[in-house]
This record gives C-alpha cells, sequence and structure tokens, in this order.
C-alpha cells in the first residue's frame, strides 16, 4: 500500500495532481473573494474553476487507482519465496548451478532428488548456513534480499529450517531453549516478549496437540530423544514460533511409519494460508501424508521437472535415472 | 569452519580488553619498603601489633622460604618473579581511628559501590523471596568482609554474628583477640614448610578473614569476603581460616577484582578449613582479578594454596569455584579426608581466554574409612589461552572403601587453545572404588547453527551452549552468586552480552 502510494506520488504522475489541485484550490479562492466582493461573475468563476480542478484531480486519482489495481497475474509480484538462477559453491565445488523456484503463501512445494542432487543445500542456502559461497542470483523473501540477513534474522522474519538431524545441547533444558528462542525472534521483531505463564499455557497446548511428555521439555534439548522424539521437538518449535516459511529436510528420515504419521498430522495442521512450506525427500512415501500442490524434481543441482503431486507417482515407478540424464 | 571462524574472531576482540573492573582508586596508601627481609616481616607483624610468637612463626616460614625454589611443574610459562621488586604491605592511609564504617574513607566506599559490594548492612533481597511459613525478617543476607591491598576495611553484620556466637573478623584482629584458637589451628591444613608460595605467605600475609563457628550452630548467613588489590607493584597475601566446629554449618563466598596495569601482580594467598565432626563448610570463589590485556600483557599472578580438612568423623567440605580471571591461575583446592565418613567435593568452572593460562584442579586425599569424594571440573578455552586440569586422588592403605567419582570435561573455543587433563590416581587398598570421566569437545559449527537458525545471535548462542556445558556446577553456587557467575561467564567469553 505504501509502495503504490509511493509510485503515485513519484515521478509525473504528480504534475497533474499539482495542476488540476492548484486549480481547484485557487478557484475555490477566487471565489471565496467573489462572495466577500459581492460580485457574481467573480463568485461564478471561481466555483467553476474550483469545480474543474476538483473534478481534475480525483478524476485523475481514479484513473491511476484503476491503473494500478492488482491483476491476476499481479500475485506473483508478493511471492513469499522467489529463488532466481542461484549458483552455490562449497569449497571448490558448484553444488547449485541457476537453481529457480517460487513459492506462494498457502502453497506446499515437494523437492525430490537422488542423493547429491542438491537439495540439502538449497535449505541450508535458504537458511543461512555458513560454508556455502553463493556466486550467483538471489534469493528474495517477501520481495526481501535473503542472502544480506544474517540467519538469526530471516529466522525473525518467519524462516524455519526443519533439521534433517537435529543437534543435542546437554545442560539447555528444552523448555528454555524454546522461551530464549522465542522471545529472540519476538525481540528482533519489535514484540514483547512472553510472559511466563502466557508461554508455558502455550507450550503445554502445542505439546499435547504432537504428543509431547512434559518430562521431554525438562530434559536437554534432544539430549536422549529417539529419532520420533526429535523430530517432533522440530515441528514443536515450528508451531510456537509460527513461521511463514517451513523448509522440512528429509523430515522421514529415520522414523518409522506410526511416527512419521504423527509427525506429518503436526505438519499438516499447521498448513494456513498464510504459510508456505518446502518439503525435502527422497521418498514419495512422505507425500501420501504431506500432500503438495507441486512436486519438483532436481538433479545435478538444477530443478529439471515440475509438476502437481501425481509427479511424485511417476517418480515412484520409474526411479531418478531418467532425470538424472536430462540434467 | 565459518561460523566457529566468527566466533572466534570475536572472542579474540573482546576478550581481556572489556575487563570491567579495571579502575583505580585514588587514595593515600601507607606501604612497606620494596622488597623481602627479615625486617620488613618485622615490620609486617608490628603493624599489626602482633604477639611474639606471631612474629616468631613469620619469621619461621620466611626463613624456610629462602631454602626453598619455585615450583616449575605446573603448564603454565611466565618471566621470572623478582620477589625484591614487590611491595609486600600497602594499606590505605587511615586518616583517623575507625569505630563505624561511616569512617571509612569514602573513595574505598565508593570503590565497592562500583563493584557491587554492599559494604552497607543491606539485606540483600534480589530475587530472594523468605520461604513459605517463615517470618519475613528471616531474609538472607550476607556478611561482608573487604579486604583492600593488604587490609580488611570493613565487616558487615558483626553484631548478628555475634549473637549467633559465630566470629567473623579480620584475621589481623582474631590474632589479638581470639589468640587460642588462631594459634591451634593456623597452619595446621597448611604448614608454614608446605611450598613456596603458601611459604611465602606464612611470612608476610597482611590481612584476611577469620570465622569460627560454634558447635551445633548454623551460620544465619552467607559470608562473604572481597578481594580488590589496588596498590602499583604490590602483592596481595591474605589468609584465611574457617574452622567448623562439631556439628555445624557455615557457607562462605569469595570475591576479587583489580585494576588493569601493564605490569603483573602477584597473589599469592592461603586458606585452611578446619572440619570437625559432622559439621560442614561450603566454600565458594568466584574468581575475577584482571587477566591482562589482548596481547597478554599484565594480569595478576594468582598462586593460591587452597586446603580443607574434614578432621571430624561425618564432616563434609565442598568447593565451588568459578575462574574467569587473572593470567595465571595455579590452584588446586584440596581436601584431607581424614575423619570416618567425611565427603569432599570440588566443582568447577574455569574459563580461559586471550593469554591466560590456567592450570587448576584439586587433590582428594581417602585417609579415614569408607570416605567418599566428588570432583567436576568443566574447563573452557578460548582465544590463545591453555587450560589444564591437574587432579590427584588417593587412597591410603587404611581408607577403606574409599570412593571417588571424577568427571572432567573441557570445551573448546577456536583453535588456538589448548586443553589438558593430568589426572593422578592412587589406591592403595583393593576396596577403593574411583571412577574417571574425561571429555574434550569443541563447540561445534552444526550446535551454533541450530541456534542461530531458531532465532539466537551468535553470541547468545555460545553463551547458551557454554552455560549448558557448565550447569551441573553452577548449580552448586549460592543463588545470589550464580546469577553473578553466570553474567561473568558470558562477559569473560563473548562481551557483547552484558
Amino acid at each position: 500500500m505504501v509502495q503504490t502510494i509511493r509510485n503515485i506520488l513519484v515521478g509525473v504522475q504528480v504534475w497533474p495532481f499539482a495542476i488540476t489541485g492548484f486549480v481547484a484550490i485557487a478557484g475555490a479562492f477566487i471565489a471565496l473573494i467573489g462572495a466577500f466582493a459581492s460580485s457574481l461573475d467573480v463568485m461564478e468563476f471561481g466555483k467553476a474553476a474550483a469545480g474543474f480542478g476538483a473534478m481534475g484531480f480525483f478524476g485523475w486519482l481514479l484513473f491511476l487507482i484503476a491503473l494500478r489495481s492488482p491483476r491476476p497475474e499481479g500475485k506473483k509480484m508478493t511471492a513469499l519465496l522467489e529463488v532466481k538462477d542461484l549458483q552455490v559453491r562449497v569449497e571448490d565445488r558448484e553444488i547449485l548451478h541457476g537453481l529457480s523456484l517460487t513459492v506462494n503463501p498457502g502453497e506446499v512445494h515437494a523437492i525430490m532428488g537422488p542423493n547429491g542432487s542438491g537439495k540439502s543445500t538449497l535449505s541450508h542456502v535458504i537458511a543461512g548456513k555458513p560454508g556455502y559461497e553463493v556466486t550467483g542470483g538471489q534469493i528474495l523473501f517477501r520481495g526481501e534480499d535473503l542472502l544480506e540477513m544474517a540467519p538469526d534474522e530471516r529466522a525473525a522474519k518467519g524462516v524455519f529450517l526443519a533439521f534433517q538431524y537435529p543437534v543435542e545441547i546437554p545442560g539447555v533444558a528444552t523448555m528454555n531453549f524454546l522461551r530464549t528462542a522465542l522471545n529472540a525472534q519476538r525481540k528482533a521483531r519489535g514484540e514483547s516478549e512472553y510472559s511466563t505463564p502466557d508461554f508455558l499455557k502455550k507450550v503445554r497446548e502445542v505439546a499435547k496437540s504432537l504428543n509431547i511428555p512434559q518430562d521431554m521439555l525438562k530434559r536437554g534439548v534432544n539430549v536422549g530423544f529417539s529419532g520420533g522424539e526429535k523430530k517432533r521437538n522440530e515441528i514443536l518449535q515450528m508451531a510456537l514460533f509460527e513461521p511463514s516459511l517451513c523448509i522440512l529436510d528429509e523430515m522421514d528420515s529415520g522414523l518409522d511409519i506410526d511416527a512419521l504419521r504423527i509427525a506429518a498430522d503436526g505438519v499438516n495442521a499447521l498448513r494456513s494460508p498464510e504459510r508456505a512450506m518446502v518439503v525435502i525427500t527422497h521418498y514419495q512415501r512422505l507425500l501420501n501424508y504431506i500432500v503438495p500442490d507441486y512436486v519438483h524434481v532436481m538433479a545435478k543441482g538444477r530443478v529439471v521437472k515440475s509438476g502437481d503431486k501425481h509427479l511424485a507417482l511417476e517418480l515412484e515407478a520409474a526411479g531418478y535415472a531418467p532425470f538424472e540424464h536430462a540434467a | 569452519m565459518v561460523a566457529v571462524q566468527e566466533t572466534v574472531e570475536r572472542v579474540r576482540r573482546i576478550d581481556v580488553d572489556q575487563y570491567r573492573y579495571g579502575f583505580e582508586t585514588l587514595i593515600e596508601s601507607e606501604k612497606a619498603p620494596k622488597g623481602l627481609s627479615e625486617d620488613i616481616v618485622r615490620f609486617i607483624s608490628e603493624k599489626k601489633n602482633e604477639p611474639a610468637w606471631m612474629l616468631e612463626w613469620r619469621l619461621e616460614a620466611y626463613r624456610r622460604w629462602l631454602t626453598m625454589t619455585e615450583p616449575t611443574w605446573a603448564r603454565v610459562n611466565y618471566p621470572k618473579i623478582d620477589y625484591q621488586d614487590l611491595y609486600y604491605y600497602a594499606a590505605p592511609k587511615p586518616k583517623k581511628t575507625l569505630s563505624s564504617i561511616d569512617e571509612i574513607d569514602p573513595e574505598i566506599l565508593k570503590t565497592y559501590e562500583k563493584l557491587g559490594i554492599p559494604l552497607r548492612e543491606v539485606a540483600i533481597l534480589e530475587g530472594v523471596e523468605p520461604p513459605p511459613g517463615g517470618e519475613p525478617s528471616e531474609q538472607r543476607k550476607i556478611a561482608v568482609d573487604a579486604i583492600f591491598d593488604s587490609v580488611s576495611v570493613a565487616t558487615t553484620f558483626q553484631k548478628e554474628l555475634k549473637k549467633a556466637g559465630v566470629i567473623f573478623m579480620p584475621i589481623s584482629e582474631a590474632i589479638r583477640e581470639h589468640p587460642e584458637l588462631v594459634r591451634k589451628y593456623l597452619g595446621s591444613v597448611v604448614p608454614t614448610s608446605d611450598n613456596f608460595f603458601a611459604t611465602l605467605n606464612s611470612a608476610v600475609f597482611s590481612d584476611g578473614s577469620f570465622v569460627y563457628v560454634p558447635p551445633g550452630v548454623r551460620c544465619p548467613m552467607e559470608l562473604s569476603t572481597y578481594f580488590r588489590i589496588n596498590e602499583r607493584n604490590t602483592g596481595q597475601f591474605e589468609r584465611t581460616l574457617i574452622i567448623a566446629d562439631k556439628g555445624s554449618y557455615v557457607s562462605y563466598l569469595e570475591g576479587c577484582t583489580a585494576p588493569q596495569r601493564d605490569e603483573n601482580q602477584l597473589h599469592a594467598a592461603v586458606v585452611e578449613l578446619v572440619a570437625l565432626d559432622d559439621a560442614e563448610i561450603k566454600y565458594s570463589t568466584v574468581q575475577n582479578w584482571y587477566p591482562g590485556n589482548s596481547e597478554g600483557k599484565g594480569g595478576i599472578y594468582n598462586f593460591v594454596t587452597k586446603r580443607g580438612d574434614c578432621r571430624g568423623d561425618h564432616s563434609k567440605i565442598s568447593w565451588t569455584q568459578v575462574e574467569t580471571g587473572s593470567a595465571i591461575t595455579w590452584k588446586y583446592p584440596s581436601c584431607i579426608l581424614r575423619g570416618d565418613n567425611s565427603r569432599g567435593e570440588f566443582y568447577s568452572i574455569a574459563i580461559s581466554n586471550g593469554y591466560q593460562q590456567v592450570d587448576s584442579g584439586t587433590k582428594m586425599i581417602h585417609l579415614g574409612k569408607n570416605t567418599s569424594s566428588r570432583i567436576i571440573s568443566k574447563g573452557i578455552a578460548a582465544g590463545k589461552s591453555q587450560n589444564t586440569y591437574r587432579g590427584l586422588v588417593t587412597a591410603h592403605r587404611k581408607a577403606t572403601g574409599a570412593r571417588n567419582y571424577t568427571a572432567c570435561d573441557s570445551l573448546l573455543i577456536g583453535d588456538k587453545c589448548g586443553a589438558h587433563t593430568v589426572p593422578y590416581v592412587e589406591a592403595k587398598n583393593s576396596s577403593a572404588t574411583f571412577e574417571h570421566e574425561a571429555t574434550t569437545s569443541k563447540i561445534s559449527e552444526d550446535v551454533l547453527f541450530y541456534c542461530v537458525q531458531r532465532g539466537l545471535s551468535q553470541e547468545e548462542a555460545v553463551g547458551l551452549v557454554v552455560n549448558g556445558f557448565v550447569k551441573d556446577v553452577l548449580q552448586q553456587l549460592p543463588m545470589e552468586f550464580a546469577v553473578e557467575a553466570q553474567k561473568l561467564i558470558s562477559i569473560s567469553l563473548e562481551g557483547s552480552v552484558g
């Protein structure tokens, strides 16, 4: 909105406003003088001028608004995440060679591909993990340059990465960690910190829905957690921080069917029109539980094919080999 | 390596230059001439109005010291100390004889105020609520003995302690007022001939704290001593003696700071604890002497002998230390488990940054039957520092059923620092059970990235991981100190926090 107003005011388009506005005011002034001078002619002239100026002013305004009103394809202008021709190196090896991807709010994208195709690299670069060198292209998050931001800034803006292998932090109680992180994010956004009772209430609610027992929250972060517990802890954080972009890196690795279902239910509960998800996986299996709107196949550092959920089923049947040749 | 690299850079930049207690107080002081001789020892003794037996004791130690050589086995390097180039006595010049706290030089009071040490008798209420059902007047208080250079300037809450029968006063006064107790216990744990630095201390110590808790008394408040070195080129040699008589309990805290100076200053203290039957002493230290600047210039040489004697059956002595300061730390708070069923504990956090060198640990000497001890040591090395744990656990022939559990963990931040663990374990009878665990780890880049992905800044992430690492030990500190220590840990590693 601010942007639109600025566009309207800036440049040539400001002159019609200036001219018509001046005419309207001058007309009104003349009409006033006429009224005081009891000269009917002058007053009539002023009224006419003022009316003419005002009509021009509002007419031009309506014209501009019509011109700038959002059109169907205008939605693309406000994509949540735009990866454009991204090239990334690790040490001396190029991993991503010109990858592009657009994700809009509310969408769920699945990224599939064989080992070494660059899926995890993509998730790490979006989240800002050190050690990767971006040699070309850009990543925009709501139109802002994500690569210019520190990883913690990105988190505060709403980028969340659910790790394939969540780390253990001994001696730091999970509850304490959650609270420190949530308040750090809120502080970065200029919001007030949660009070202890509010926070506890919120955590308990979310934990309950994910089948996470209270004593797990008292233990060190991920220390002694099973594979399923670690993944549930990731989803707990996702639910708590309410990010607008969730990247799930190989969420299914190391999970049995039951654990997978609990985790997937947790993720599905978080689907909303404002929130987008990028689900990275090897296997179609996960996509039975988290049904994507789009499926992208990556091979050798590029997206080689995009389609809807049926593409995943095709992959399951044919394997990745045809795509690797295509790349 | 990028994340770790950044952390290392940051740590390097801030470290020791951010020492917050580096100011100097401008007051007139009275000093003995430079150097050490029998005359200086006599001078100190005379200044303190000491009885003849005390002077004799000092002179004996001095003569002994002349025959000794500085120990070199510790993993620390420093240029040779010229013991004749130091002042052995410095005292704030009194304007007149003091009878109340209001007569203390306001400059000194200001110093302690800046350091956050309450010398006026104000109960510390911060965050501490009275126990449910307890009367509001039972608020926790801390009695403070403040030592400025070589002299005790104020001891608070004396009256209240007296009511409970607890003696808490500068040791120089105790020598005059309670000679029978001092004569009986002084040097009974750390004899005058113990080691080079302890012997030097015995000859020239100028002040320190004295505590006596009578039988069956639970000391009604935390006792605390605050040490401050102010004068240039002075050594501080304080002597602390704590006696917990049968069935008594006392918790004692010690804190230290010094101004920022380019020269190195010597601090050679001796602390002796005696616990009789069923008595318990809890001794906590937060040591934050000036560590030197970012090039390793200046800083305190901290050569300290601390030892507790569990003399009675069922007695217990517990050492907790948070060591963040000093250019060189040479310190091994130990327990002699003489009484049957006695228990010794040692909890330590030693943090080194910049060019600091730490060689610290403990000795648990099991002499009585069914004695037990526990050692939890957390060493954190950053910058170009060297951090060594050196420990001895020994059970003598008659110490049947001795038990020890030791856990030494080291954490490295960056790749230019070192962590070393040198444990000595000796069991001279077959019924002893000794356990030893040791780990060395680095703050991993993955852990840091995980934390920043969740919205923590790099500094907050390091602080969180380190605090998790030292949690077992922090829990041992009295509450007021734990908060302080946690802050101190953040400051000594990050600087940008706080």
